[in-house]
């Protein structure tokens, strides 16, 4: 019965350390550009798309590569270190007592003009050397951490040219969870990186947009450099799980939010307007 | 038959074009034959269009299936590799593909939003928000980045603390001569300046090693890269004092490739911009030779004036700097001449009110300093991750002569050649095993000699009057005193270090050999007949030292702690004199350093040890530094003790434009011998007596600096404390002397309209040396600086700039100076720049002052750079 114990604990042990396996790059990126992604979003209350959008920075090094939005990162960096907190405390405090003492300020506004809104949870990591990605993601709050392979992308060289950031990109075409992505991709960079799960070329993906243009990622800055990847803080706290299932979550999570908020506060708060379910980048969970 | 001929003939053409082609093979390296993962692998069609493409695997292989591949051509190309293009027809597959490893330069468009944006352990700045229109190179845009200090000669000093290495996309061309980038790199060419905090330049070392040091790398624009860039400047004008007429010029060509790097400047003037320090090594240690000159003559200078109002010079300076990166190494070669005349005349008189009426002492000095230096340095390195190696031969070759003559009531010549040869040969290699092995050879061999000769004239070659000769002295008139000296050494040193690296724990051992040799001689034929003691020295002081240094660095969370234990074993043999001895030193050190953010660190510093004397002290014989002036060293050899402390904090907030630091620091030396002052005449001797003194210093300084966003600038604070006390014989008695320093500065700059930039600066200090805790009055000084810019139209510049001295001479008797300088430039086209510059507007030719005590009145006049028109071009590739 001991050796049981004894032998259980210790595959408990080292199931416990698979799970934790870091999956963090070796190597330094030696690359990183800027992508601005663009959502032209449905707003339901004017009915009309508006575009949204975020920034994202890719690191790379040639066996490697992340996708995070440094807003969050930076955030996050405040979150996980003792005076980084009191930092933030400080400006939720100073935001609110602006509020006090004026209604029109308001505080969201406020902490995001000085950089203290995180901003997407989504990050995603590519080791090209394993051929396979991790990817974060959150929704209901929770954050979610999924593997996937890189192989399931053709793409097809269309004849295309145009220049960006000086670079001679040609166009590329391939369905990719869904949609249907038109890139544009740098041969004189030769790396198979590009931004979100993009990859593949063989050159930098500068710009990507689905068919329906209603999302597009595009270059904005690109420079070299040696620095360390970043890593994601706290990773216990993520919720290991599969790439459909974290799609199927968010959607939910979208279409029932007013209900979530009302259970939230206990029904003190209704959002008037009806549900609508996010678009997300990848529409294959449905299947 | 012949009629199916052709049938068939096409019918297996149509087979061979419709037959798959499997285009495979593999990429390698072709410096070490590894394979290369993630080569992208393109098949081109005859009109260019991409048919298909793949990524080589792990193994470095590459499959790409097709129909045809007539008239196609296959392409492959990786980051830093040089790309390789072949046609499909002419090839047997599978292929095998060479890569030659070559960097790539990309187009950069920098990733940036804000003025500041931190990134971890780099920073970086963009030029652009902290330029403006006056400045020049990328040292004046520099200055004004908060944490950041620039001196004038180009060095650096980020948070308070020198930076280690300085980049220039990249690569570091210049070493620790980066003043030649700072002070000739147009600030235009730049794009963003990066600071990498904790800086490690052995890329061996990273993650064994901890540096607390900030390296600088300079991201060039676009248009500055792959091409070479130039720019001159060329001004003539006329000067009221000296009279005549004046020049300053300046040639600057940089080439930054991808694999090769150069700078090159011509630099020359007469209007008081010294330009020796502008080659300066700021990184170069201290040489194991450790000469020292005996002789020192100086020429008279104003003290508290900037250098340049008061410098009457004629100065040229040559650099010629290359880095080719040759395989995955670089060659690097620096070669350096300057040469530099000096002349520089000083006044003074003392009246002494006695009751049988005045007696007045006067002197009149006019000195000349002509020097010249060669210097050349070839380095190769290779700074991989697994490997280090960089061998460094260097040569500096000095030649300065200095003559000065005083008129008066003594009259005296003196002149000095004090040239100085030193060769010396650098090898340091170091190998990573399995990430945590590290094994590390090093070679150091210096070789110096620094011949010096003095010759002083009493009265000599008719200067002066003498009849005015009132000093009695043991020299008759005309007498000339010849000094020959003859200073050579050779060091070597060869060491091993193994390093291990297991958990937080780093442990290093390094052990080695050290050998010193020295010959001391100097003779004097004569000596004033007042003087006791010898007038030659033959010594030899040499050793050989068996050391060992384990050094313990470990990290426990955000706390790094290092522990160095030096033991050396040395074996000291001198000429027959002294006796030869034995001795075993240790010297322990530990420094702690918390960072527990990235916005705070702070460092705790101690160590304690005996050291042995510093071996120049040793020569029983006299030496004449100077006209009046003698000294001689000990007799025996004798250690020495020493402890110190010190603690620093920085603290930044990139975001906020915030950055602080503070630094404190305490010593304590003592000495079993003591320097002791006796008047003989008019001669000074100074030499050793063998008694105990201590010394201790304590040092403290503090900055502040914030950016002011609001109008584009940047304010920045900052204070010293120094005390410095030690003990020494004057005529036989003991005196406990104390020095103590205090300064404050102040710093504001801006532009707080689109047409107007300002910059204004406070220094004040004061000082006090007291003895024997005898009362003594602080001495004050004040410099506050203000330049103003002007840009009334974008072509048009107009700059005006005011210093403002106020010196204490005594107890509250003020020196105070207003200098002004005014300038025009016009800047017709990008490329071209015309100036009119009007220095020292008020023609100020003379610092003088009277300062009086009860008994005496003491006059002192200098001259200074009068007023100077300087017309001047520029012209910028």
């Amino acid at each position: 019965m001991k050796k049981f114990l004894v032998t259980s604990i210790l595959l408990l042990v080292a199931i416990l350390n698979i799970k934790a396996e870091n999956l963090q790059p070796s190597s330094r990126a030696s690359l990183k550009a800027k992508y601005e992604y663009v959502h032209m979003s449905m707003n339901s209350k004017k009915g009309v798309r508006e575009p949204f959008s975020q920034n994202f920075i890719l690191q790379m090094s040639p066996d490697a590569s992340c996708f995070y939005d440094p807003q969050t990162h930076y955030v996050d960096s405040l979150r996980n270190d003792p005076e980084g907190k009191q930092i933030l405390q400080r400006a939720q405090q100073a935001a609110y007592q602006a509020m006090m003492a004026d209604v029109n300020n308001r505080p969201h506004e406020i902490l995001s003009k000085q950089g203290f809104v995180a901003g997407s949870s989504y990050r995603c990591l590519k080791d090209f050397n394993k051929g396979s990605m991790r990817v974060w993601d959150s929704a209901n709050g929770d954050r979610y951490r999924y593997d996937m392979t890189m192989d399931d992308v053709e793409w097809t060289p269309l004849d295309s040219t145009k220049t960006i950031l000086g670079y001679q990109c040609q166009l590329a075409r391939a369905d990719y969870h869904g949609r249907t992505w038109q890139v544009w991709f740098a041969p004189e960079v030769p790396l198979q990186h590009g931004p979100w799960q993009l990859q593949g070329l063989p050159g930098l993906i500068m710009e990507a947009a689905t068919a329906d243009g209603l999302f597009t990622f595009r270059i904005t800055g690109l420079q070299q450099c040696d620095e360390e990847f970043k890593p994601q803080y706290d990773e216990k706290k993520d919720f290991v799980s599969k790439r459909k299932s974290v799609l199927r979550i968010k959607a939910n999570s979208s279409r029932n939010r007013s209900a979530r908020i009302s259970a939230m506060t206990g029904g003190a708060v209704k959002l008037a307007h009806v549900d609508e379910e996010d678009e997300l980048l990848e529409t294959d969970y449905k299947d | 038959m012949k009629r199916y001929l052709p049938t068939l003939i096409i019918c297996s053409c149509a087979q061979l074009a419709l037959a798959q082609v499997d285009v495979r093979g593999t990429v390698l390296d072709q410096s070490n034959g590894s394979p290369l993962r993630g080569a992208s692998v393109t098949v081109k069609g005859a009109n260019g269009k991409i048919r298909k493409f793949a990524a080589t695997r792990t193994d470095g292989s590459f499959s790409l299936p097709l129909d045809s591949i007539g008239g196609n051509r296959l392409e492959v190309s990786m980051l830093n590799f040089a790309k390789q293009s072949l046609a499909l027809d002419s090839v047997e597959l599978p292929l095998v593909v060479y890569l030659e490893p070559k960097s790539t330069m990309l187009k950069e468009v920098m990733v940036k939003a804000d003025r500041i944006r931190e990134q971890g352990d780099t920073i970086s700045y963009s030029v652009g928000a902290f330029a403006q229109k006056q400045d020049r190179s990328i040292g004046d845009v520099l200055a004004r980045m908060p944490g950041m200090k620039v001196e004038s000669s180009g060095r650096i000093q980020y948070q308070g603390e020198d930076i280690n290495k300085f980049y220039i996309e990249g690569s570091d061309l210049l070493g620790g001569r980066y003043g030649i980038a700072t002070n000739g790199i147009r600030h235009d060419d730049v794009g963003a300046v990066e600071v990498m905090e904790n800086h490690q330049p052995m890329q061996v070392l990273a993650g064994i090693a901890f540096s607390d040091k900030a390296a600088i790398n300079l991201k060039l624009k676009n248009r500055a890269k792959a091409t070479w860039t130039f720019h001159g400047t060329g001004g003539g004008g006329y000067s009221w004092q000296p009279q005549g007429a004046i020049w300053d010029g300046e040639l600057f060509a940089m080439a930054v490739m991808p694999a090769f790097q150069s700078i090159t400047t011509l630099k020359s003037n007469n209007t008081g911009r010294d330009l020796s320090d502008v080659a300066a090594d700021f990184f170069a240690s201290q040489r194991g030779t450790a000469l020292r000159q005996s002789v020192s003559v100086s020429l008279p200078m104003v003290p508290n004036l900037a250098r340049q109002r008061t410098a009457f010079n004629r100065s040229l300076l040559a650099s010629s700097n290359f880095l080719w990166k040759v395989g995955r190494g670089e060659v690097k070669t620096q070669v350096d001449y300057s040469r530099n005349h000096l002349t520089s005349d000083a006044y003074s008189s003392t009246t002494y009110f006695l009751p049988d009426g005045n007696r007045v002492i006067s002197e009149e000095r006019h000195g000349e300093d002509r020097s010249q230096s060669l210097s050349g340095k070839v380095i190769y390195e290779l700074n991989r991750r697994t490997a280090f190696v960089n061998n460094t031969l260097r040569t500096n070759l000095d030649w300065d002569d200095v003559s000065l003559r005083t008129a008066g009531t003594l009259t005296t010549s003196q002149s000095a050649a004090l040239p100085d040869y030193f060769v010396s040969n650098n090898l340091k290699v170091i190998k990573r095993f399995r990430g945590k092995h590290l094994v590390s050879f090093s070679s150091v061999n210096e070789w110096e000699s620094m011949p010096q000769s003095l010759v002083v004239g009493v009265n000599g070659e008719g200067y002066g009057n003498p009849s005015s000769y009132a000093s009695p002295s043991a020299l008759s008139l005309g007498t000339v005193l010849t000094q020959n000296i003859r200073d050579y050494a050779f060091v070597t040193n060869e060491s091993a270090a193994y390093t291990l690296v297991a958990g937080g724990v780093t442990m290093a051992l390094e052990g080695g050999v050290k050998g010193y040799f020295r010959t001391f001689r100097s003779e004097l034929p004569a000596l004033p007949a007042e003087l006791p003691g010898e007038t030659v020295n033959v010594v030899s002081t040499n050793y050989l030292s068996l050391y060992a240094e384990p050094k313990f660095e470990y990290n426990l969370r955000r706390v790094n702690f290092t522990l160095n234990l030096p033991v050396s074993a040395v074996n000291y043999t001198f000429d027959n004199s002294i006796a030869d001895g034995r001795e075993v030193y240790c010297t322990p050190a530990l420094s702690i350093n918390w960072k527990p953010s990235n916005r705070f660190e702070a460092r705790v510093r101690g160590s304690v040890g005996r050291s042995p004397m510093s071996l120049n002290l040793i020569y029983p014989g006299l030496v004449m530094t100077d006209y009046r002036t003698f000294r001689s060293g000990v007799g025996d050899f004798y250690n020495t003790g020493s402890r110190s402390l010190s603690s620093s904090v920085s603290y930044k907030f990139p975001s906020q434009g915030l950055f602080a630091n503070a630094m404190a620091l305490q010593s304590w030396g003592d000495n079993p011998y003591t320097l002791s002052q006796r008047l003989y005449g008019n001669y000074i001797v100074y030499s050793y007596s063998p008694a105990k003194s201590d010394r201790q210093m304590f040092m403290t300084r503090a900055n502040i600096g914030k950016t002011l966003d609001f109008m584009r600038g940047s304010t920045s604070l900052s204070g010293s404390y120094t005390r410095q006390q030690s003990n020494l014989l004057s005529q036989g008695a003991a005196v406990a002397n104390q020095t103590t320093l205090v300064t404050a500065g102040w710093g504001v700059s801006g532009s707080p309209l689109r047409f107007l930039t300002f910059d204004y600066k406070l220094d004040a200090g004061a000082s006090r040396m007291l003895m024997n805790q005898r009362e003594a009055p602080w001495l004050r000084t004040m410099v506050n600086t203000l330049l103003i810019n002007v840009m009334p139209h974008r072509k048009w510049e107009w700059h005006l700039k005011g210093e403002h001295y106020a010196n204490e001479l005594t107890a509250k008797s003020f020196k105070t100076m207003l200098l002004m300088d005014t300038k025009l430039i016009y800047k017709p086209t990008k490329r071209l720049e015309l100036a009119a510059s009007l220095t020292n507007v008020l023609n100020h030719k003379e610092y003088s002052y009277t300062s009086y005590t009860q008994l005496s009145q003491f006059e002192s006049r200098s001259m200074l750079r009068g007023r100077e028109l300087l017309l001047s071009l520029t012209i910028k590739k």
